[in-house]
């Protein structure tokens, strides 16, 4: 059922939150988006030449750019991630923690690296699923003092979108005010040598839609949200920074790691999408691509694009090319950039393409050949492991 | 429509959320499997519902979701892969082992096996993980997004089972009142109220379950008609994700009155309560 606009209950977005390799905190991290910063590094987290792989490049964190990351004993590094940018975004809302009604946060597998050192110390299975995902959720909530419900959806990297539409419907029902929602991961060596054995990861840079594109790069961060009632916002005065439209989920039920060929189910999750907030797909103005940088992933992405807007081409781009792939983290970092497009009225440049695959027929934002615009409509994919789609949809407020 | 229920409760747990939903919701059989892989258990025990009679006109695959909440998730596999990076080294890996290291992967997997391309959702909210699927599953249905959604919770045992029923599933197929008698499905049970919740204070001692189960009934009576009653007359409390899962397919399958399926317990800081009641015998 669509929402009126502008209506009591809408969910609009008022704080916003981020950790990623290109920037702590919203303002270097936005700042780099439209810069062209370069997440990519040699890895960080072992010593080079300690893995028999090809694959040497990742876009971590360094641990100096964020002294709090273990500011707490009962933090792994991904909840650690996590609570940096639900904080960032709970104090840009001006909302006090103790208001939140519910957190929820989307991962691919909560404290997997904690999960790593365990299994390398001998753990037994009981001992491992304890720090597991069980309560990822809740140590966030607890790290920043929200004592509320929580909500761990595990969807892997569409789970941040997944997060988000949670709140969103809980705030749109009038069962909630405000929400907060986003994804976390941390950089893990069993992901890394997953993506290099499945030759999925690329060996310099991550190049979405190029001609060139070899596959991901593997990253890590976290991106939150606040999500409020439109009344309640407006009551407090506060900035709203997008309007949650809609949003739509479907499942390719083709197979489990590589995407439909020719793009049905992430065609049937935009199309949901954009039903579900009543608007034309000829007034999206720009798609923040799931776009990982893998061959089948941006062709069959694009070709979604080509059915879905059939009849007016959005621009088209990812912000993988610079922070990586953040799995969990990946579309709720992408929804804290989308909201920013909208309140900036500026679009993420498709980074790093010398050559745009003919197979990738959409239109992409090159640097410097960017038309100037308005941006009033933005839609946000999220992909995943299992054939899951998910699609945001965003408007100015 | 109602806003949220708002229920004072112990200073020591602040936030609860707690609803009913404005359409009817009821589960139309439930299934129980045991299998020695979760992903093996949660398949068949979707299987069986899709070949129960019960369950009347299957709706279409684009309408089918599946919900599902899991603690130990993709444990298994990934302590596997773990294992094989370990023994053989990280160049010789079966890549193949990877995908189904990520917690959606039993969803995934099922999905293809039934052709279910609606939503497909897994959650991780630790001991309250299935009653939280039937509770996204609820709202799925409620909202239009399915017509019928596979809802329930996977588990690895570590209770000592064989290794042949080393993990277990329990699944409900939750629709709308309205599309089951479309459907001509048989109910068995109606989803009235939930209510979730977290303590404030860590480690505290308090039993969160009753102020669940009374802020659940509340929201149920905002729900329901004015004539029927919330009230609980049968309380289930558990305290681990397995016990959790066969409560469910006990209450699911029993179709009592008013009854309250409690995750939580003197130990645990959050929890989830779920009331269930027998079908409306109109059908």
């Amino acid at each position: 059922m669509p929402l009126a606009r502008d209506s009591e209950y809408e969910p609009v977005i008022t704080g916003l939150g981020v950790a990623s390799s290109i920037g702590i905190g919203i303002e270097p991290f936005w700042r780099s988006l439209l810069a062209g910063v370069q997440g990519a590094h040699p890895v960080r987290a072992w010593s080079p030449g300690a893995l028999p792989l090809r694959n040497t490049i990742s876009c971590e964190i360094a641990d100096e750019d964020l002294p709090a990351l273990r500011h707490a004993a009962d933090l792994t590094r991904a909840s650690a991630l996590g609570a940096h940018a639900a904080m960032e975004a709970l104090s840009m809302a001006g909302i006090e923690s103790r208001a939140v009604d519910a957190l929820c946060v989307g991962t691919t597998m909560g404290d997997l690296p904690a999960i790593e050192d365990a299994l390398g110390r001998g753990a037994d299975p009981e001992q491992v699923a304890r720090i597991s995902s069980r309560s990822f959720g809740e140590r966030i909530a607890r790290a920043v003092g929200v004592a509320a419900p929580a909500f761990t959806v595990g969807t892997s990297c569409s789970a941040g979108n997944l997060a988000i539409f949670r709140a969103a419907a809980l705030v749109r029902s009038g069962r909630a005010t405000c929400v907060l929602a986003g994804g976390a991961d941390a950089f893990s060596k069993l992901a890394f040598i997953g993506f290099a054995r499945m030759r999925a990861m690329a060996p310099a840079h991550c190049t979405p839609f190029a001609k060139d594109r070899k596959g991901i790069l593997l990253g890590e961060g976290a991106g939150f949200v606040m999500v409020e009632t439109r009344g309640s916002a407006e009551r407090r005065q506060a900035s709203i920074y997008a309007a949650i439209a809609g949003f739509g989920l479907s499942c390719d039920a083709h197979h489990l790691s590589t995407p439909a060929p020719n793009g049905r189910g992430a065609t049937a999750a935009m199309i949901a999408a954009l039903e579900d907030a009543a608007i034309s797909p000829r007034d999206v103005d720009y798609v923040a691509a799931h776009g990982t940088g893998t061959p089948h992933n941006d062709a069959a992405e694009s070709r979604a694009c080509g059915t879905v807007f059939a009849h007016h081409r959005p621009y088209v781009s990812s912000v993988k090319a610079l922070i990586g792939h953040t799995l969990g983290a990946a579309s709720a970092i992408q929804a804290v950039a989308c909201a920013l497009s909208l309140h900036d009225q500026r679009i993420v440049p498709a980074w790093n393409v010398e050559v745009q695959d003919p197979a990738c027929d959409v239109l992409l934002p090159l640097p410097g050949q960017i038309d100037a615009r308005p941006v009033r409509v933005v839609v946000s994919n999220g992909f995943a492991f299992g054939g899951n789609n998910s699609c945001l949809v965003l408007r100015a407020s | 429509m109602p806003g949220p229920a708002r229920v004072v409760m112990n200073p020591l747990a602040a936030g609860v959320l707690a609803y009913g939903w404005p359409a009817e919701v009821v589960i139309v059989a439930c299934s129980v499997a045991r299998r020695p892989a979760a992903s093996d258990a949660l398949d068949a025990a979707i299987a069986d519902l899709i070949a129960d009679p019960r369950l009347g006109r299957l709706a279409p695959p684009s309408a089918r979701a599946i919900a599902v909440g899991t603690q130990s998730a993709a444990i298994a596999e990934t302590t596997r892969f773990a294992q094989e990076i370990h023994e053989g080294g990280a160049a010789l890996v079966n890549p193949a082992l990877f995908p189904l290291t990520v917690m959606n992967a039993a969803s995934g997997l099922a999905a293809i096996q039934h052709q279910c391309e609606g939503p497909n959702v897994t959650l991780c909210n630790g001991p309250s993980s299935a009653l939280d699927a039937l509770v996204y599953a609820a709202d799925l249905v409620a909202d239009g997004r399915a017509s019928v959604v596979f809802a329930g919770g996977f588990e690895t045992l570590s209770d000592g089972s064989p290794p042949e029923e080393a993990a277990m599933a329990v699944v409900c197929a939750v629709m709308t009142a309205e599309h089951s008698r479309e459907a001509r499905a048989q109910p068995c049970a109606r989803l009235i109220a939930t209510a979730s919740a977290a303590s404030a204070v860590q480690g505290n001692a308090m039993d969160l379950s009753p102020a669940l189960v009374a802020a659940a009934e509340h929201a149920g009576r905002h729900a329901l008609d004015p004539r029927e009653r919330a009230d609980v007359t049968r309380m289930v409390v558990v305290e681990t994700a397995a016990q959790a899962l066969g409560a469910l397919a006990d209450v699911a399958q029993a179709g009592e009155a008013m009854t309250a399926l409690v995750t939580g317990g003197p130990a645990e800081p959050a929890g989830t309560a779920l009331i269930l009641a027998r079908p409306r015998s109109s059908g």
